[in-house]
Formats: structure tokens, sequence, C-alpha cells
């Protein structure tokens, strides 16, 4: 299993098209951001929005670019002119919600671990390449373990590491204003989530083993996943645990998600003709 | 008598409704290249499928250096190329091989080096081009490789010669004789044509209808031939034991 991880590693770091995507996505990604994050600059006009709860509970639900936002309150009436003594007290104020902000808006950061997918497994099938690892006496369980394991992790890993740069980039002092536990069990709630997400489709790929028809279902689960809060830890309402609240059903779904996905993914690999 | 590197007792297979493997045995030696000739769907891939692990045989047996094939432990000393050769598209040559290298969980550059060279497969042959780019030859010679890189004790090459110009083919048999010479590797050769599997193998097996209908050697065959073998020479020769057998 360790020689397959390696494998796949190296295979990830040499696969030139897929990691030029996966900059493609993150830069992208990078820059959808910079149109919803809230800065000194923009802040004059959006005093309001920022000390609005009804704002940070839209925005901790669903992607909205500052424009849309700036549309949204001025029908309502709420974009008013603030002082600078304001602005001091919205900028004190305002990084708890910027960073959830910042989480809520990443959404096309899912498309990476889904490309993930496609390429390590969708391809596989189509190309045969498993048989390289069965003919040289590894068991469909541990191609499959190894897969699916590599996945997850990169599906983790990317995420993390996504969420910490935009963050990092445009709430630069989260993490100095914000308690560590809150900050790092957020973050690596959302990676989870991410990975739980990735799971259905990997069982589609499993089941499926088509490039092109995975490729569609995958790209419309993702279409979907950027309109529609169809798993409750998409989410990820870290309200219930701000406020003492239980994490763990929301925990549980993800890794419940995972596990089920999983399955059902290697009943269909261990069922499948690989010739 | 060399040691027995793979032992086929009374395999039945099997697949659509159609019987493809009907009671086939056969045994090989360790220093052998043997050659399983018969028409196409007559159950040579089929063989190489249960061999690989790919399907589970209805009845019989086989086993690779005395572990029955069910186990997949029982392919770690082996190296196949079964139907055509299953190959990461988007990596370079180079990068296939030491993928494969990975997955056998040692990457040795000196064995790669070696086998590259004597199958021609070198960036300064094939250009720098990726795997999934290149023409049929060079993938067939990229599988056969990749089946050589761990030096397995057991060697399976589905139908490879009848992808393979003549150079290409006198690479390959060269290898394949150095191979075994050097570390007695026995290897496994299925085709439909007698004479592309001639120069390499040292034992022919007639396959028909899924079952093992005669074996020969090549000094047995030899006898019965001209001293320097015409492509015309080694069919009719097929052709005439094909129909002895029948008599």
């Amino acid at each position: 299993m360790r020689n397959l991880m390696r494998a796949h590693w190296y295979r990830l770091l040499r696969s030139v098209l897929l990691l030029a995507a996966l900059l493609v996505i993150l830069a992208c990604d990078l820059f959808l951001s910079t149109r919803v994050t809230v800065t000194t600059s923009n802040m004059r006009e959006l005093p309001m929005l920022c000390t609005s709860g009804a704002f940070m509970s839209y925005a901790d639900s669903t992607s909205m670019s500052v424009s849309m936002a700036k549309g949204f309150f001025r029908k309502r009436g709420q974009l008013e002119e603030s002082s600078a003594e304001d602005l001091i007290g919205v900028f004190q104020d305002i990084h708890p919600f910027q960073f959830r902000w910042v989480l809520a808006t990443r959404r096309g950061m899912l498309a990476i671990p889904l490309i993930f997918a496609m390429a390590f497994l969708a391809m596989d099938f189509e190309r045969r390449s498993y048989l390289n690892a069965l003919y040289t006496g590894r068991s469909r369980a541990s191609v499959y373990c190894s897969k699916l394991i590599f996945l997850f992790l990169c599906a983790f890993g990317v995420s993390l590491l996504g969420i910490c740069a935009l963050t990092g980039i445009y709430a630069g002092t989260v993490y100095s204003r914000l308690p560590a536990a809150y900050v790092w069990t957020r973050l690596a709630l959302h990676a989870l989530s991410d990975a739980a997400l990735m799971a259905p489709p990997l069982l589609l790929v499993c089941a499926l083993r088509k490039t092109v028809v995975s490729g569609a279902i995958i790209l419309a689960y993702d279409f979907l996943l950027r309109f529609t809060s169809i798993f409750p830890m998409s989410k990820m309402d870290m309200s219930i645990w701000e406020q003492g609240g239980n994490i763990l059903p929301t925990l549980l779904w993800s890794v419940g998600i995972l596990l089920v996905c999983s399955a059902a993914g290697w009943f269909f690999f261990r069922k499948a003709k690989l010739n | 008598m060399g040691q027995t590197v793979l032992e086929v007792r009374d395999l039945g297979l099997s697949l659509g409704g159609k019987r493809v493997l009907d009671g086939l045995s056969l045994r090989l030696e360790a220093g052998r290249i043997a050659a399983l000739i018969g028409p196409s769907g007559c159950g040579k891939t089929a063989l190489l499928r249960v061999l690989g692990g790919l399907v589970s045989p209805e009845s019989g047996s086989a086993e690779i250096c005395g572990t029955d094939v069910s186990d997949p432990a029982s392919r770690k000393e082996t190296g196949m190329l079964v139907d055509e050769a299953s190959l990461w598209g988007e990596l370079s040559i180079a990068g296939n091989l030491e993928m494969q290298s990975r997955i056998l969980g040692k990457v040795d550059r000196r064995r790669m080096g070696k086998l590259m060279k004597a199958l021609e497969i070198l960036p300064r042959n094939t250009g720098s081009r990726r795997a999934g780019s290149c023409p049929e030859s060079i993938k067939l010679r990229l599988g056969a490789a990749m089946a050589l890189l761990g030096q397995p004790k057991l060697l399976l090459l589905d139908n490879i010669f009848s992808g393979l110009d003549s150079d290409d083919a006198i690479r390959l048999t060269a290898l394949l004789r150095e191979e075994t010479e050097e570390r007695g590797m026995a290897t496994l050769l299925t085709g439909a044509f007698f004479p592309t599997l001639w120069h390499a193998s040292t034992n022919f097996f007639r396959l028909e209808a899924g079952k093992i209908k005669a074996h020969y050697t090549k000094d047995e065959l030899l006898a019965r031939l001209p001293e320097e073998p015409a492509g015309a020479d080694l069919d009719a020769l097929w052709e005439t034991l094909g129909k002895e057998r029948e008599a």
C-alpha cells in the first residue's frame, strides 16, 4: 500500500496538465475571492453591511459578490456613509465575520478534489493502468484503498491549503485576533467537508468507469453545489459550535458520507471487469 | 528438469456463455520460453487473464511458483502484458517505468536504463513525447519493459510479436534470451502465427478450443526443417503438424 501511495504521489508531481489545471482553478478562486472580501478600501461603503447580522448570516450560507451585496443592501436602504471612528470600530469587529465570509465564498475549491478524482480514478479505468498494480501481486483491496486514501488526503490537503491561502491573504490578521482553536477547528472541518463532498462523485466514477460520462456528472455535481446546499455539511454552520453547541453531528455527517460512499465504491470496484 | 514456475491443471472457464478454456493443462519450467499458439478466440488471452487474477476459473487450478493464482501474492514475481500495454498516458516513457518501479517498491535506474536501451525506447530513439501519444510498437516495447522491470520469475506476454516490426522483434527476442540465461526466467508468449514466435521460443503449445492439443520442443521441430527456415517453411510445418495430429 505504501508503494502504491508513493507511486500516486510521483504521478501527481509529474502530471503537468493536472497541476496546470489545479493552478488555474486556484488562481481563479483567488481572483474571485478579491471580489467578495471586505477590505479597508471598500469598508467606507459597507459599514452597515459589515455590522449587519443579516448580512453576515446571508454571507455564511451562500456566495455573493461585493457588488451584489451592495445592490442587495442598497435596495433595503441600509448602505450609508459612516465616520472614521465608526470604521475603526467596524474594522476591529469585522475579522471573525470576514473569516467566515471567505470560507463561505470559496466553493470553487471543490473543483480541485473533483479533478483529482477524475484523473486518478476514471482515467485509470479507461487506460487499464490499474492492471499494472494487480499484475505485480497487489490485491484489488490495496489498489482501491490506496487510491481512496490518496484522493481524500489530496482533497483534504488542497482544501486546507486553499482556505489558509485565502484567509491568510485577505484576512491576514485573523489568526492573531481569533482563538487558535476556533480557527484551526473550523479550517479542519471545512477541509473534511470538502473531502466528504468528493465521496459521491468518487462512487459514481467507480460505478460508471467512463471518463467523459463521469466528468459530465461531476461537473453537474460541482455546479449544483455552488447553488444548493444539498448536504448539511456544505454549510458547516459553525455558529452551533461558537455558541458552545456540539459539533459531533456535523462531524459524523461528513465521516458517514465518506464511509458509505467509499464502501459502495468498493462494491463496484470489486465487481468491475478490469480487463 | 528445471523448477516448475507455472503449472496449470484442467482449467475451465466460460465467458459470455462460450466455453473459452476447456480442461487446459500445461507446465512451464524455469529457463524456458514457451509459445502458446492458436487462432483468435481459442483461449490464449483468457488463460492470461486467469493467471493475472482478473477472472476466476470455474474449474481446475493454476499455480505460479507453487502459489495458487487466486492469491495475489502469486503474482509478486510475475511480469505481465495482456491485450495491450496499460500505460499512464500523460507520463513520459521513463516516467511510466519509474511509476512501475515505485509500485514494485524499488527504483532501480540501472535496470530501467538497461531495458530502455535494449528495447530502443530511450528519449533519443523516441523523442520526449508522452507515452499516450507514442506509436503502438513503442507502447508495446514499453509494456514489455514494464513487465520485465521487477526481474520476474515468470513473464507473460500476450500477442506482442504481431505488433512489432522485425527489428523490434529481434531486439525483444535477444532481451528475453538474455534474461532467461542470466536469471532462469520462464516466459509464456502467446500468438496466432507460428513463424512470429519461432525465433524467441524453445517450446511450442498448440491451443485449440480452450485445450492444449500438442506440445513440441524446438529440437523436435528443427529436425523437420531446413537449415535456415523461411517463414513459408515454418507455416508449412505448423500446418503439417496440425494435419498429423488430426490424423
